[in-house]
């Protein structure tokens, strides 16, 4: 992922502690955002096969971003925005997703 | 003080709806899962306003105008809490529960109006979950929310005129489009020629459609592609498609899906609003009256969740929205309601007159992406279209039976990506109308949320 061609950033950019590793993230932009444009390998496995899983939609729909953001699991990294020194990490499939019934 | 009127999405139809109501001396309460108003179509639209006077560059008249629309709003005093996420509409519309900084909150207003927008339909291919792949309209949200692009070689792939608009925007923000390959044919614009004459009634919206296709995105457009598959171990290697009578095969890193829009009735859903199946677009929509009221007395569906229209309608029918529910609070007259509502009823049907062209044009290929064999349908439980041929073999006769002999739609997304793919299995497979498949029911919560949240739940009036 680059930044827009020729464009004068309008963001401030904030560090944000992604699996221990400190990158740069701009505040204000979707979390998912800020993990795709450095490491676009992947964000999280899918736990019926273990296979590679990214954000999909980025709109919130598909659930394939949850990963843990600062110490809670199951947040949609597509929703969240950056904020000031954020941890993230990556997560294997969904942990006790919901309160109510399946 | 229980609300007049609670507003879910804080999108065109949605602000405009709000707007509406604040002007009919309503009280008003805006929920919305963004950071900021403006729904998908003006998604961050005032920090992109701002990149935009920075960079001295040019606002389109669209964005220009849900520019001021979202100000508009700003200005006003109504209340709008941004990354509200609504994880439940009781039976009936008569409660909402969202969730905001952490906590979950439960209100009972007195009407609702569900402005929750489309989604890109999700199309099952064999390889989607890749990393790699993803929709259209995630590229433009990276692009309006972070200024960034995909990076790699980006082949676009689908139909409808907002996978266009997505190749244009990304190939002006200096992305390497090096394909676009459309499933829409010559066949499709001959047919569509047919509303030609009920669309002429909307003529911006129909040259802004004949524009889209005049310009061509990429090194490469293809049309009539079918037979897709998209390739690699851990991650988007190629695209292999079928155009005429030949195979062909596109290296490239990342594959952009859009096979049109569909309603978001997932809370009308969870209300119990009664649904109709559109069989030429091949789609679930609220069943709603002239005054966009759902099936639920005070359930209004505003913009594209009660059927897509596009954002400019949305704006019409959020405001319409407003009209029923302001008469029985006696906020407006009789001769008011009549006055103002005949004229949005009449702007309204301009616009989906106008649809219909476009919407001839670029049918989804449903038949042709029926998703076989190892594809992967739920990609929350990983459940392939051969399991779900096998649970149909094994005397599920419904999205319901189906869900509980394997597991497709039980995951976290709640069948979000997967049901309309699931039913057109059945559909298929058992032998009957698609709009005949019972759809399974939506289970509260749709959103995350934990114990704790829930049993600090405050209820509010
Ligand atoms: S990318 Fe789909 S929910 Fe976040």
């Amino acid at each position: 992922m680059s930044a827009q061609r020729e464009s004068i950033e309008i963001f401030r950019t904030v560090p944000l502690c992604f699996q221990g590793d400190m990158i740069t993230a701009k505040e204000g932009e979707p979390v998912a955002a800020a993990i795709l444009a450095t490491h676009p390998d992947f964000t999280g496995k899918s736990p019926v096969s273990g296979r590679r899983r990214s954000p999909y939609c980025m709109m919130g729909l598909c659930f394939e971003c949850l990963m843990e953001i600062d110490g809670i699991p199951n947040q949609r990294a597509c929703v969240a925005s950056v904020r000031m020194n954020m941890t993230v990490r990556k997560q294997i499939g969904t942990r006790s997703f919901s309160a109510g019934s399946k | 003080m229980s609300w007049d009127v609670v507003v879910i999405g804080a999108g065109p139809a949605g602000l405009a709806a709000a707007l509406q109501a604040g002007e009919f001396g309503l009280s008003v309460l805006v929920l919305d899962e963004q950071p900021a108003p403006g729904g998908q179509r003006f998604r961050a639209i005032e920090a992109f306003e701002q990149r935009c006077l920075v960079n001295q560059a040019h606002l389109s008249n669209e964005d220009n105008h849900g520019a001021t629309l979202t100000r508009a709003f700003r200005r006003s005093d109504i209340t709008c809490l941004s990354q509200a996420s609504v994880w439940d509409v009781s039976p009936g519309g008569r409660q909402i529960s969202y969730l905001h900084q952490g906590r979950s909150y439960s209100i009972r207003p007195k009407a609702i109006i569900v402005a929750t927008g489309a989604i890109e339909r999700p199309t099952p291919i064999p390889g989607w979950t890749l990393p790699g792949v993803m929709t259209a309209g995630a590229a433009q949200i990276l692009l309006r929310t972070s200024g960034r692009i995909p990076e790699g070689r980006i082949v676009l792939l689908g139909c409808g005129p907002l996978l266009l608009l997505a190749a244009q925007q990304l190939r002006d923000a200096g992305a390497n489009v090096v394909a676009l390959l459309q499933t829409t044919s010559l066949a499709d614009f001959a047919r569509a020629s047919l509303h030609l004459p009920s669309a002429m009634w909307a003529p911006k919206l129909l040259l802004d459609g004949l524009k889209l296709f005049a310009r061509t995105a990429s090194n490469r457009t293809v049309s009539s592609v079918r037979g897709v598959k998209i390739l690699g171990e851990n991650q988007v290697r190629s695209v292999e498609y079928v155009a005429g009578s030949q195979s062909e095969t596109f290296d490239c890193d990342v594959v952009l899906l859009h096979f049109g829009l569909i309603p978001n009735i997932q809370i009308p859903r969870l209300a119990g609003a009664e649904l109709k199946w559109d069989d030429e677009l091949k789609f679930w929509q609220p069943v709603t009256d002239d005054w966009q009221e759902s099936s639920i007395e005070n359930l209004m569906i505003a913009g594209d969740s009660g059927g897509i229209l596009g954002a400019e309608a949305a704006e019409i029918s959020g405001k319409l929205a407003v009209l029923k529910i302001a008469r029985r609070l006696d906020a407006i007259s009789e001769s008011t309601l009549e006055k103002i509502g005949r004229n949005l009823q009449r702007e309204r049907h301009r616009y989906a007159m106008a649809r219909a062209f476009m919407d001839a044009i670029y049918r989804p290929p449903l038949d042709r992406f029926l998703p076989i064999a190892d594809t992967v349908v739920c990609r929350c439980e990983e459940v392939t279209a051969k399991m779900i041929e096998a649970g149909v073999a094994n005397g599920a006769d419904g999205t319901r039976r189906l869900k509980a002999r394997v597991r497709a739609g039980m995951g976290p997304c709640r069948g979000q990506m997967c049901s309309m793919a699931t039913a057109a299995i059945l559909s298929k497979k058992l032998g009957i109308g698609a709009g005949d498949i019972e759809l399974a029911t939506v289970r509260p919560p749709i959103r995350p949320l934990t114990i704790g949240q829930l049993a600090e739940n405050a209820l509010e009036d």
